[in-house]
């Protein structure tokens, strides 16, 4: 069953998908602009959402809410100087000082047309990419998709910035918790203490919700400061001055790049946004004709933050549809709205629902569309929303939370499930181990165990058979050379500071 | 001290997966207890480099976790913890008006409009959005079956 350009612009193009692509798009939007919740919470929390919708339907609708809340993260970047996503603090520095000097309006309008064609760029790359790049899964058997799994998951962890130990933990322990429930090859029920709710397995959307959004109510209400200081306001009131199209044009190749830039890094697992927004800004730095500007309020520094985090957007998608490995923790999270539809990453994705994965690459170009106008009419309205003290948004949080996984069972086991991994997700980020890995090894560890299992069946026992072919023996030296990363990293740092010479860091 | 309780934390689970394997077919048995004990092994590396860096950090100043802080976690602790625990009585619609409200002003809310409208406004979206476009189920509490 292949593609059929009819259904998809079909489904798109509906009133119902339309309306949905519309809330996306502003549900995304204050999502990023409010400071403390994060693109990975957004798409957390409205996946359940999406359960009784359509799959490309529902798929287009979280990818809406992921590309507009990296969009919207400049919003509260450029008027308060605090980032609403990680994503957004390169743009603070010169988006702040643009707010300073009265020029909100322009960094803002920037912001949105940067932010724009960084998107549509991503979007039109996965589209080119990743229905061939899938091909090259079709002749993986079950020992190659066991590496695969096992690469994914060792990737996010090697390269989760901070302690290796601390990854494989986390990510150990969301295998270990995929393991509950009943073992499809032999039948037996394992570690599900007699609940009926625990015999399909730990509940994976709860545990996503509980860990990335529940987690994040925890953080969000001890704050110490509910509210953030808004004195620009009179900057925005003011002038409001669209930035000039001239400007946009003297600023084409910029944002093109940066785009490609933010793409590019965005396929590469594990690099985010903030390595794409610094790369874009520095290589723009690099050849600019006013360097000196950057930091003090240069908008082709602005444009090249924003069009390089959107371009992250489609570009995590890349590898994450096609080789189930997510480019960032929010493309993670979207693997879950995968699953939710009992979708696979793979091959499949762009044969047998090639439908679906068109309908979700059409309908995000369209939701980019509808981001651009929603930011160029309402940015300045937006910013306001930023300002709603967090001791009120952490209780609505919850109780979406709460609503969020009861939805998808209509059982409150997985409400309690969901607030245990809030707690866990909370102890986690205070006790600094990432929680990306968790839903990775929730959701790969299956397949980890099954694709061996197979494997071995097939071989009747004979565990060499995992690295009998070509590309096994290639995963395996992938997942090795990962694994060793850090501690060369950590060897090339420490010699680096031996002899005493300076790290150029921007 | 906190990473010595999460190490314990994890050896408990771990310990727990790779005993309770025992009782498992052989074919369900090898993946859980493979994982589980090289889980075992992590968290022992890792309390070591815990108490490594303990060592280290003896002579920094203590961080104080303040009274405030620690006072606000609890409130949303036991407000959330309750709100869940009494949703299949009171039934969704109900307890969240509640749950909103107590805890917006255990956070130390002040402005009563904006805690009443932020509290009815989301029950009520939620109420269009879920119950009326999506049709989805929500807990409806014994009270009103």
């Amino acid at each position: 069953m292949a593609l059929d350009i009819g259904v998809v612009l079909g489904n798109v193009f509906s009133i119902q998908t339309i309306l949905l692509m519309i809330f996306g798009v502003i549900i995304g939007i204050i999502i990023g602009a409010l400071p403390g919740l994060s693109s990975t919470m957004g798409v957390a929390l409205f996946i359940p959402v999406t359960y009784a919708m359509d799959p490309g339907t529902g798929l287009a609708f979280l990818s809406a809410i992921y590309m507009a809340s990296t969009y919207g993260g400049s919003i509260s970047a450029i008027l308060i100087c605090t980032p609403g996503t990680p994503a957004a603090i390169i743009t603070a520095m010169d988006g702040y000082e643009l707010t300073k000097q009265g020029r909100s309006g322009e960094a803002l309008s920037m912001a949105t047309i940067a932010s724009f064609f960084g998107g549509i760029i991503s979007v039109v790359a996965l589209m080119l990419i990743a229905p061939p790049l899938s091909k090259l899964v079709i002749e993986f058997g079950s020992a190659e998709m066991f590496l695969l799994a096992v690469l994914g998951l060792t990737i996010i962890v090697s390269l989760s910035q901070g302690s290796m130990v601390k990854g494989l933990i986390v990510g150990l322990t969301g295998v270990l918790l995929a393991t509950v429930g009943t073992d499809t090859l032999t039948g037996a029920y394992r570690f599900t203490f007699d609940k009926m709710e625990l015999f399909g397995g730990m509940p994976v959307v709860p545990t996503v919700i509980g860990a990335y959004s529940a987690s994040q109510v925890f953080a969000l209400a001890v704050q110490k400061r509910s509210t953030i200081q808004y004195d620009s306001e009179d900057n925005v009131k003011k002038t409001y001055n669209i930035v000039s199209v001239k400007e946009i044009i003297k600023n084409g190749f910029n944002i093109v790049r940066s785009g490609i830039i933010g793409t590019i890094v965005g396929i590469v697992p594990g690099a985010g946004m903030s390595i794409a927004s610094a790369l874009a800004y520095n290589t723009t730095k690099n050849t600019s004709k006013k360097p000196g500007l950057f930091g003090k309020g240069s908008l082709e520094g602005l444009a090249a933050s924003e069009a390089a985090n959107n371009g992250v957007v489609g570009g995590s998608l890349v590898p994450l549809l096609t080789l189930g490995i997510p480019g960032n923790s929010v493309s993670a999270v979207f693997l879950g709205g995968l699953i939710i539809h009992g979708l696979r990453p793979g091959p499949s994705l762009f044969t047998k629902y090639a439908n679906i994965s068109y309908t979700l690459f059409i309908g995000l170009l369209v939701s980019t569309v509808l981001m651009m106008i929603a930011g160029l009419v309402g940015a300045k309205y937006f910013g306001k929303i930023a300002t709603v003290p967090t001791n009120v948004i952490a209780p609505v949080i919850m109780s979406l939370c709460v609503i969020g996984s009861y939805a998808i069972r209509n059982n409150i086991f997985d409400v309690q499930v969901m607030f245990a991994f809030g707690l866990i997700g909370y102890a986690m980020s205070r006790l600094k181990f990432f929680s990306a890995p968790l839903v990775l090894g929730l959701i790969l560890g299956p397949i980890a165990e099954s694709e061996f299992r197979r494997a071995m069946m097939i071989s009747n026992g004979d565990v060499s058979a995992i690295l009998a072919s070509g590309i096994s023996k290639f995963l395996f030296l992938l997942i090795i050379g990962f694994l060793v990363y850090p501690f060369i990293q950590e060897k090339v740092k420490e010699f680096r500071e031996k002899k005493e010479e300076p790290v150029v860091e921007n | 001290m906190a990473q010595i309780i999460a190490s314990i934390v994890l050896f408990i689970v771990s310990g727990y997966f790779f005993i309770a394997s025992n009782s498992l077919p052989e074919a369900s048995a090898v993946f859980p207890k493979f994982v589980s004990g090289t889980l075992i092994i992590l968290t022992a590396i890792y309390l070591f480099q815990s108490i490594m860096q303990m060592k280290k950090d003896r002579e920094k100043p203590k961080q104080e976790v303040s009274k405030l802080v620690l006072k606000k976690w609890l409130y949303t602790f036991i407000a959330s913890i309750s709100y869940i625990a009494l949703l299949n009585i009171l039934g969704f619609y109900l307890m969240t008006p509640i749950y909103l409200l107590s805890l917006m002003f255990l956070l130390g809310v002040k402005d009563k409009k904006l805690a009443f409208g932020v509290a009815l406004g989301s029950t009520l979206i939620i109420y269009i959005g879920f119950s009326l476009l999506l049709s989805v189920p929500v807990p409806m509490g014994i009270l009103f079956k």
